[in-house]
């Protein structure tokens, strides 16, 4: 957490802004990094973040990883045009595929609600195509498996909706 | 002892259902996420898979019903890679035109669960700013390795995305490698009347698709590399010769794209873009594979012009508006070089590439000054969009500036 305070802080432009987690973890980041959220963007246009933004529905666990990938993607966003560019989109690239394949089941759908509640769209596809690709190339019952999905259905009913789906199912 | 307790344990878990609270890896919270978003996972999986998690639970029993993305990838029924056999193709076929006439039939099912997502579903979990009327379908994506076997013209599409009412709130179109009926541009707009994002990769069109008309779109895409009614009937269809005309008020970008003379006549835009088109990138491939002077490419619509026709390197404007403007010839130098450079580029993106390239096109306004002095006074140095890869020769200068100069004699009388 100080960790990431500290990088915002060298990051430097712009005014800093306080995010508070459900647990009270606070987090200081900059009006560049933060804007990545629709959410506080909207917030910051309406001048209502002098103290400091609640996230009553976000964790601080889940809001340090937010705020990692917000100051990785700062300057992505920005666009500065920097020179060093091309080496920190590939960076980008392995943050991004690194953070994704650590991400396991409830941290992933935590993450999921915070980036929708927050509004960070890329965010929010990155680790919905995370669980789209979990799904894909799996039976029915690999996915149940994988996401603890209950199956309310009796086997006859099963075997109904599958015949009335038919259409879908022949391999 | 021991085990009655468990049993009480998990009846009591069994009770409270799935909303317990405890953090066990056991629970389903997949599940638990709000409509929208298992929709936002469904738009990264192809569609067959999406309409068989049906299976999955109660929670997914209908959840494919109301996906606002299709995805429509042919992978999922042959390979990519060879294109697949006849009877892959068939399922491929029979899946879509199923899908599709499910979809188009479950516009009031969709309804009602419109409601539910509004009032519950968007309220408690997004906070306001999102809430918006979740549409049947909203994207539509369809992409097919190659050309099945014995149709050169592409992939037919069943003939239920224009048609039916359902498709009514359609935003996105994406085709590649369908073959395009002559009416389907022309019935878009009515079909779709909330388009705004078309791309029509590689696909065929039918002889009599002569126009694309959609009062809504703001991007479009458009790939030519085949003809519509396959080659060897290609002479038939010689006595009609007309471009395709895209209609498009709301037009902002283009990207037009011609490999071959599928497009023999040329693109043109109406009109109607004229005040909305920002942004365009039209590419004519080989010269090679177009008949002698009919690389026809129009784009009237950016100037006000209601129809524009360049053919190969003459200037040509088709004089459907009577020259009844006085300010024109002489004044043409002026507002030429006042010009913007996007427009510039596209006027320049005209020039056909004979053979060989004389000049290489980097710095566009420097580059032409021995043919045009009269561009040399503002020239700012500004990327070139790329659209085009070589220069005319420096004796088509002149009609390059006939066709300015034309072209601006239009704008210009035109009202804005």
């Amino acid at each position: 957490m100080a960790a990431a305070a500290a990088e915002a802080t060298i990051d430097g432009g712009g005014k800093m802004i306080i995010l508070i987690s459900a647990d009270g973890k606070r987090f200081e980041v900059t009006e560049a990094v933060a804007s990545q959220s629709q959410l506080i963007s909207n917030m910051i246009e309406d001048d209502c973040t002098e103290n400091g933004v609640r996230l009553p529905n976000v964790d601080g666990d889940i809001l340090t990883m937010v705020v990692d990938y917000c100051n990785m993607h700062a300057g992505d966003a920005a666009a500065d045009g920097d020179t060093t560019k091309a080496s920190s989109t590939e960076e980008l690239k392995k943050f991004d595929a690194e953070l994704v394949q650590a991400l396991e089941n409830p941290v992933l759908f935590k993450l999921i609600l915070a980036a929708n509640f927050l509004n960070i769209k890329s965010l929010l596809d990155m680790t919905c195509q995370r669980v789209a690709d979990m799904m894909s190339g799996k039976t029915p019952e690999q996915m149940r498996e994988t996401f603890s999905i209950e199956n309310d259905f009796t086997p006859e009913e099963e075997a109904a909706i599958r015949q009335e789906n038919a259409w879908a199912f022949d391999d | 002892m021991e085990p009655v307790a468990k049993r009480r344990r998990r009846r009591q878990r069994h009770r409270s259902g799935g909303r317990s609270t405890s953090t066990t890896g056991g629970e389903d919270r997949l599940g638990a996420l709000p409509d929208d978003l298992l929709h936002t996972v469904m738009s990264f999986m192809a569609a067959r898979e999406v309409v068989r998690t049906c299976v999955l639970s109660k929670r997914w029993r209908h959840l494919w019903r109301s996906a606002p993305f299709l995805n429509l990838d042919g992978a999922e029924f042959m390979p990519l890679l060879g294109g697949g056999s006849p009877g892959e193709w068939e399922r491929m076929d029979a899946f879509v035109t199923t899908l599709l006439r499910l979809r188009s039939r479950d516009e009031t099912a969709v309804d009602s669960f419109r409601l539910f997502v509004d009032h519950l579903g968007a309220a408690r979990q997004m906070g306001p700013r999102r809430r918006r009327a979740p549409a049947t379908v909203l994207e539509i994506n369809v992409v097919t390795p190659s050309y099945p076997p014995g149709h050169y013209d592409g992939y037919t599409m069943p003939d239920l995305i224009i048609t039916s009412r359902a498709w009514r709130r359609l935003t996105r179109l994406h085709l590649s490698h369908a073959w395009l009926d002559g009416g389907f541009g022309e019935q878009l707009g009515d079909g779709c009347p909330l388009l705004e994002d078309l791309a029509l990769r590689r696909c065929a069109m039918a002889p009599g698709f002569r126009r694309i008309r959609c009062g809504s779109l703001r991007t479009l895409v458009l790939h030519y590399t085949g003809c519509g009614g396959g080659d060897a009937g290609g002479g038939d269809e010689e006595e009609e010769e007309e471009t395709l005309v895209i209609s498009a008020p709301r037009l902002a970008s283009v990207r037009v794209k011609i490999t071959s003379y599928a497009c023999r006549h040329g693109v043109s835009f109406d009109g109607s873009t004229a005040d909305s088109l920002v942004e365009a990138s039209i590419r004519v491939g080989r010269r090679r594979a177009l008949p002698t002077g009919v690389e026809a490419v129009l784009l009237a619509g950016m100037v006000n012009v209601t129809t524009l026709e360049l053919e190969g390197i003459q200037a040509k404007p088709v004089a459907k508006r009577p020259s009844r403007a006085g300010g024109g010839g002489s004044a043409a130098g002026d507002r030429l070089s006042a010009l913007p450079d996007g427009l510039l580029h596209a006027v320049m993106s005209f020039l056909p590439a004979p053979g060989k390239p004389c000049r290489p096109a980097c710095s566009p306004r420097g580059g032409y000054t021995s043919g045009a002095p009269c561009l040399a006074s503002t020239s700012k140095p500004r990327e070139f969009p790329g659209s085009i890869e070589y220069w005319g020769p420096n004796e088509k200068w002149g009609k390059v500036l006939d066709f300015t100069t034309n072209l601006l004699m239009f704008h210009h009388m035109l009202p804005l």
